[in-house]
């Protein structure tokens, strides 16, 4: 028996959004997307870029990783080969789109698309889709988690860019420009977000 | 180092190209976020404003400029020649535009130390603070020129 | 067991060639355009071109070349025309060279405008003059100890069409790593011979094309350029002409000069004002002369600014631009055709001005 079946469909969408957006930050808690994160946010307009399409790309993949896992993997019998599919699912699910989306919309493409070939292998949209089978959700639960999952790391991305944007001007000993006082921002920021932890539990 | 799409075709476009043959990063292999702190930071600890060097720089080019090729006196000890040349270079720094060609080389007469500097060189440190990497042969070593122009003693002599 | 290996190899096997189908499918269908006509200069010529790629190399496949002199990068701003339709909206790239004005005018830069539907287009005219040529070099003869001539016999197309004053964008083949680039230079040979093309080409250290035409070029090797383009020619007026050149602009008054002589335009009287260092740096001294005396309406005034006192020079000494203005105080009534760096360019303005010339009656080309 699990809490969440007890729920309303919607309360538990809210519950797992919040709960993957903050206390399960996938940036600052669970450290995930480093990468993309410590090259992209020195400024808050591509932070911002870069999360918005974090967000989509999570939200899209983990619903579609979903009905993968469901349908093909476990009547196959293959579950272990979960990581290998997920990771080619989304890499061409984020090549399909920017193609799309370079059809569609010049400036859709300009303030989104570019980001794409960034986060086409990136390990917080493939842990995303991971951590979501770790429980029973349901098909529109598992949605809600890859849209709070993202919308944590575009939090995370962004807050940092604007720190980044503030701290860049200061005088910071040699050896801690750049990267180095982006990990220290980093980490107290990790510390000030266990403050959400156990608030919810699910 | 995952990098936005503008600060991969930044680098791009400072590396060796169909505009610099040598490119503006020369063997610095540093990205170009540090070199431009690394040299802002060095002029913090001389005390010299980027301002104040910039315009003792232009200061030096207009006045070779001025003098068509011939050699000018720009302080005791410190001569300026412009090396004409025609035609235009784009500027590595998107939306920047171009700028004429031709260097004014800066000689202290009594080390030989050379500066060399050009339109193109004064507008990146101007709006980008980008002094050119190490090895470069436009490279303005912030600290060489703030002392070639008198902006700080020199050591003294050994 | 065997069964297992084999469900998991076909599985990843199938997903990764359904995947891969989809995307080479999509890549087809999304990503072509088809075929989109451009049309120039309302009705002046209408090109049938494959979508997305550029405008300008789209253009550049059909033999309209427009000037560029960063390659397509976005960063010269050369290329600007006038997208009447279908251009889309302006990219972030090309944002910080259109003023209010040429937005206004749906000015864009042709590199940054993708073909993805049906265009209309304006260009400048002359531009439908501009071809490509392929030419064998004759000679390579050094005039100074960084100034060379360069003499070439057109091969295809064979002739050429152009006015006293213009230039060619010049392709520089691969060498040592570095890429073929296109640098201008002025003609220097006249236009009534067709066949035959000239440049004078001074030594730039660490030019990408000098390098290669002083070090690499080789007399009876095949080269290419772009031409003609730019807009400084003899004006049609009837006011007298001051020439203003040092080095290796001296080009496109050398040509215009004689192009002058060889059209019978004897009512302007001309005198061009030569500025060197020293000696060592002067060429064509006995060309120049010659004309002087074969011209009465021509005079040729070379000066040095470093020669040395002791030395035999019995000519004009001092910056070009001072000579200038001892020699023309009152320059109100002439014209002036200027070629050389932008220092050069900028003192001699500021001196002619001065001295009373209307900014409108002094040429000089941009490229420059």
């Amino acid at each position: 028996m699990t809490p969440l079946a007890d729920m309303s469909l919607l309360a538990s969408f809210a519950l797992i959004f919040v709960s993957a957006a903050f206390t399960d930050n996938i940036l600052l808690a669970r450290f995930l997307g480093m990468c993309s994160c410590l090259g992209v946010s020195k400024k808050v307009d591509t932070s911002l870029g870069l999360g918005a399409a974090v967000i989509f790309v999570t939200a899209c993949t983990s619903a579609l990783n979903y009905l993968v896992y469901q349908y093909l993997l476990l009547p196959l019998g293959l579950d272990y080969l979960r990581l290998i599919t997920f990771i080619v699912v989304i890499a061409a699910f984020t090549q399909l789109v920017e193609m799309i989306i370079e059809r569609v919309s010049e400036k859709l493409y300009n303030s989104l698309g570019i980001f794409l070939p960034l986060i086409t292998v990136n390990c917080a949209i493939l842990g995303i889709s991971l951590f979501m089978l770790n429980k029973p959700y349901s098909f529109l639960q598992a949605f809600a988690f890859g849209l709070g999952g993202g919308f944590g790391w575009f939090l995370a991305i962004t807050l940092i860019g604007a720190i980044r944007e503030r701290i860049n001007e200061a005088a910071l000993p040699r050896g801690l420009e750049g990267p180095g006082i982006t990990l220290i921002i980093i980490g107290i920021m990790a510390l000030g977000f266990i403050g959400f932890s156990g608030m919810i539990k699910i | 180092m995952k990098e936005t799409p503008a600060d991969k075709s930044l680098e791009e476009r400072l590396g060796a190209s169909r505009f610099s043959g040598e490119g503006f990063l020369g063997t610095d292999h540093r990205p170009v976020d540090e070199i431009i702190a690394a040299d802002l930071h060095a002029l913090r600890e001389l005390d010299v404003p980027v301002s104040r060097l910039l315009a003792a720089l232009r200061d030096a080019f207009d006045k070779a400029r001025g003098a068509l090729g011939g050699e000018v006196d720009i302080r005791p000890g410190l001569t300026a020649v412009a090396h004409e040349s025609m035609g235009r270079i784009p500027s590595p720094f998107q939306g920047d535009g171009v700028f004429e060609k031709g260097d004014v080389v800066l000689t202290d007469s009594a080390t030989g130390e050379q500066l060399v500097l050009t339109a193109l060189g004064l507008s990146m440190i101007e709006k980008h603070h980008f002094f050119q990497g190490r090895g470069s042969r436009y490279r303005i070593e912030p600290a060489r020129a703030a002392r070639l122009l008198g902006l700080i003693p020199s050591p003294p002599p050994v | 067991m065997l069964a297992q290996i084999a469900i998991s190899v076909g599985f990843l096997l199938a997903c990764g060639l359904v995947l891969a189908g989809l995307l080479l499918l999509a890549e087809k269908k999304i990503l072509n355009y088809g075929t989109c006509h451009i049309d120039v200069n309302s009705g002046r010529k209408d090109l049938a071109v494959e979508g997305g790629s550029s405008l300008l190399s789209s253009l550049a496949e059909n033999n309209i070349f427009i000037p560029s002199a960063c390659g397509g990068r976005g960063s010269c701003a050369y290329c600007k025309v006038t997208v009447r339709e279908g251009g889309g909206m302006i990219g972030p790239v090309e944002e910080p060279y259109l003023s209010p004005e040429e937005r206004q005018a749906s000015v864009r830069l042709a590199c940054q405008v993708k073909v993805r539907r049906d265009l209309r287009i304006e260009i400048p005219d002359e531009l439908f003059n501009v071809s490509r040529f392929r030419a064998k070099l004759l000679h390579k003869k050094p005039l100074t100890h960084d100034i060379v001539e360069l003499r070439m016999q057109l091969l295809e197309p064979g002739e050429i069409t152009f006015e006293a004053g213009q230039y060619v964008q010049l392709e520089s083949a691969e060498y040592k790593g570095r890429d073929s680039v296109m640098r201008g230079y002025s003609i220097s040979s006249l236009p009534s011979d067709r066949n035959h093309l000239e440049l004078i080409i001074r030594r730039v250290p660490d030019g990408i094309c000098t390098t290669w035409v002083f070090d690499h070029l080789k007399e009876g090797q095949e080269l290419n350029f772009s031409g003609p383009y730019g807009f400084f020619h003899l004006s049609d007026t009837d006011a007298p002409l001051i020439g203003i050149a040092g080095g290796s602009g001296m080009a496109p008054i050398w040509a215009i000069v004689r192009d002058m002589k060889e059209k019978g335009i004897t009512h302007r009287p001309a005198t061009y004002f030569f500025g060197a260092l020293t000696q060592k740096d002067l060429f064509f001294m006995d060309e120049f002369r010659q004309l002087e005396k074969d011209c009465p309406w021509f005079t040729f005034v070379p000066a040095l600014s470093k020669e040395p006192d002791d030395s035999g020079w019995t000519g004009e000494r001092g910056l070009i631009t001072d000579v200038v203005a001892r020699r023309f105080p009152d320059a109100s009534q002439h014209e002036a055709y200027l070629c050389g760096s932008p220092g050069m360019i900028d003192a001699s303005v500021a001196v002619l001005r001065s001295n009373g010339m209307p900014e409108e009656n002094i040429f000089y080309d941009k490229f420059a």
